[in-house]
């Protein structure tokens, strides 16, 4: 079972992050203050911490600083709010961990907390993933199904590489757009559907896996039964 | 922005003034030397007008047997060239004096004349003077010609044109030195004043206008401004303040719902519930969404975000979103092209929010556009800005309604069926305050579709 910090001075958003990571199998304890916080994040034994950018006693920023020095790796997903999103913010990312933007849906948060839990070694070290019968070549930049040659535009080869990443797993439009276009926000309508519906097409075969959408949340890359 | 940036100089009101000053003083000067000519040169003609006068009633007691002596004997202290006679015959005929021709024109009325052009005088080398002329008849028939020299007249005119000339020039050199000078000094305030108006337009309401410390009319007027502008930053923050205490009240009634909902979602429950729950549920992300897109707006007016700002290259991100949209663009077989003329000129900006930007517009054109319809990406720059165009061949948004569109929450006639919360067009506007851009929504060609322009001044953006 894995376990998470929860540093979130508004009770209430805290009640339902803690209620809805409980609902998805997390062990949760929650940090009303950024001293607390910090304290019981150094004491150890979490997986991942939601911290939020603007506490009434520390910079959010500053905690996840001073946890890097002390070399605790445990992965951060930052919560702030929109103004507060600054470079500093976004370049976090640089070190593996993730911010999210309030307000925000517990489907995003669950799914960008599950993304990180996964190991970034087996995620960036191989240049082969695979999956069912899609295999995918970050070097040659080629993806064959089923042993055949697939040609696939830039962006869907970043959409396939994203999804074969996190096989198995929910990822929200707005990880998508962020994990291929760069850019942090919800694009909205039904573009992100319209690409992954030109994906879909090319990678259908006999035992390919198959793009499910997941109503009101995202897509998960699920193996075809 | 809103008034051009190079005021012409000589429009200026203290260069007017100054060359109002200027004729008023060449009208002053001439007019003030033009009396004094008229009254000296009065004077002198006069004084001549008695000494004629005097001569004449002394040659007129003197017979006409011995007026030839006479006249030759008094004559002779009179100084050359200033005072001549001339006795003539009846018929005209030269008898004795300087002068040597009579003027028959010369009227024997008893009165001094004033002749322009002279009489010629016996002396070498004289050119014919302008003088006072007298013209005596003699009982015994012959004529007696008076003159004085009226060169002295011209003379003092002369004097007075070059005293005219000097007073003028000394007085206008250092004038036009000073002008340039004094113009200067509150154009240059006018500039200050002018771009901190311009920065407090582009949305930097804590900017107030520079005041000097000599308190003139400028100061009166920037220290009013600056008194407006005070009450109006505490009406927006107290409007701003009500806004985000609603925003923040709702906040987390809302998550609480979803929370719940969610909850619900996960228990055992019966189709019929389940359908129900779903349906709840669209409801709340749909609040959510609406509700995150008005925060985002009002997020957008903290200009602090631009310390956030960056070099973007409008190229790659014009490329970049239309190679986004294409997809969809070619599901309503539309086309999607992308014009652009040469590497524009990088901007200083907020990438994600431009593209956001960008993205809203494009989605609006191909929302709107009817199947088979062309929307065209174009980009270009000049001296002073760079251009972006979204142009559909859609049905345009009539006159009345371009500028409700970037309204919150307006939704015009022809967007009530389509999905969406009518906050699109208000956020691209907001983008743009917040990046001190223009937004100019117009019709496109021969009338047909819509033209939205985003007008990026380089002077300001520009690293």
């Amino acid at each position: 079972m894995n376990r998470a910090l929860i540093i979130e001075d508004d009770e209430v958003t805290a009640q339902g992050i803690v209620a809805e990571l409980a609902l998805n199998g997390f062990t949760a304890q929650w940090a009303a203050t950024g001293r607390d916080g910090l304290a019981m994040a150094i004491a150890g034994g979490h997986d991942v911490i939601t911290l939020d950018r603007m506490l009434p006693d520390f910079d959010g920023l500053t905690i996840v600083s001073t946890l890097r020095q002390l070399n605790i790796q445990t992965p951060v997903l930052m919560v702030s709010a929109l103004s507060d999103v600054d470079q500093r913010v976004k370049g976090l990312r640089s070190g593996g961990d993730d911010y999210l933007t309030k307000p925000f849906s517990m489907v995003e948060l669950i799914a960008r907390i599950e993304v990180l839990l996964r190991s970034p070694d087996h995620a960036s070290c191989d240049h082969r993933l695979s999956f069912g019968g899609v295999v995918l070549d970050l070097i040659e930049q080629q993806v064959t199904i089923d042993e055949v040659p697939v040609l696939l535009l830039p962006t869907e080869f970043k959409l396939l590489t994203y999804f074969l990443r996190n096989a198995g797993q929910l990822v929200t439009r707005t990880m998508l757009f962020q994990e291929v276009w760069g850019y942090h926000f919800d694009p909205g309508t039904n573009i992100i559907e319209v690409h992954i519906a030109r994906l879909r097409k090319k990678i259908e075969g006999q035992r390919s896996p198959i793009i499910q959408t997941v109503r009101g949340a995202g897509y998960v890359l699920v193996e075809k039964h | 922005m809103f008034w051009s940036k190079n005021t012409d100089r000589w429009q200026s009101s203290s260069s007017r003034l100054i060359g109002l000053y200027f004729l008023f003083f060449v009208a002053w000067g001439g007019l003030f030397t033009g009396v004094l000519y008229w009254e000296i040169s009065q004077y002198l003609g006069k004084v001549a007008e008695r000494t004629l006068m005097q001569r004449a009633h002394y040659y007129e007691k003197i017979d006409d047997a011995s007026l030839v002596g006479e006249l030759a004997a008094s004559e002779a202290y009179s100084i050359t060239g200033i005072d001549a006679y001339g006795l003539f015959e009846a018929d005209g005929k030269h008898i004795a004096g300087d002068l040597l021709k009579l003027r028959s024109s010369l009227p024997d009325d008893g009165r001094v004349h004033y002749l322009e052009r002279g009489l010629s005088v016996a002396l070498p080398d004289e050119q014919t003077r302008s003088s006072h002329v007298l013209r005596v008849d003699r009982p015994d028939g012959r004529i007696l010609i008076l003159a004085r020299d009226g060169g002295s007249i011209s003379a003092v005119g002369g004097i007075i044109g070059q005293a005219l000339f000097w007073g003028l020039s000394l007085t206008l050199i250092p004038g036009l030195i000073g002008w340039r000078v004094l113009r200067r000094r509150p154009l240059r305030r006018v500039e200050v004043l002018q771009r901190s108006t311009e920065r407090i337009v582009s949305g930097n309401l804590a900017e107030r206008l520079p005041l000097s410390a000599r308190r003139d009319e400028l100061d009166m007027l920037a220290s009013a401004v600056n008194t407006m502008l005070q009450h109006i930053e505490e009406l927006m923050h107290e409007v701003k303040s009500v806004c985000d205490s609603i925003a923040h009240d709702l906040r987390t009634p809302l998550t609480r719902l979803r929370t719940r909902l969610y909850q619900l979602q996960q228990m055992p429950l019966e189709a019929i519930h389940i359908t129900t729950l779903n349906l709840a549920l669209e409801e709340s992300e749909s609040i959510m969404s609406r509700f995150q897109g008005l925060l985002r707006i009002s997020e957008l007016e903290d200009t602090r975000r631009r310390s956030a700002f960056e070099n973007i290259e409008p190229d790659a991100l014009l490329r970049q979103a239309q190679e986004f949209y294409e997809p969809l663009a070619q599901e309503k077989q539309q086309t999607l092209r992308l014009e652009q003329s040469s590497v524009l000129p990088a901007l200083r900006g907020d990438s994600a929010l431009l593209f956001e930007a960008v993205l809203n517009l494009l989605d609006n054109a191909i929302k709107f556009t009817q199947p088979a319809g062309e929307i065209v990406l174009r980009s270009s720059y000049d001296a002073d800005h760079v251009r972006l165009e979204v142009i559909d061949n859609g049905p345009g948004i009539p006159m009345s309604q371009r500028s409700s569109v970037t309204r919150r929450l307006y939704r015009g006639d022809a967007s009530r069926q389509t999905p969406g919360h009518g906050l699109g067009l208000s956020l691209v506007s907001a983008v743009m305050r917040l990046h001190g851009f223009q937004l100019q929504i117009e019709g496109g060609q021969q009338g047909v579709g819509t033209r939205v322009i985003i007008r990026c001044p380089l002077a300001t953006s520009a690293a």
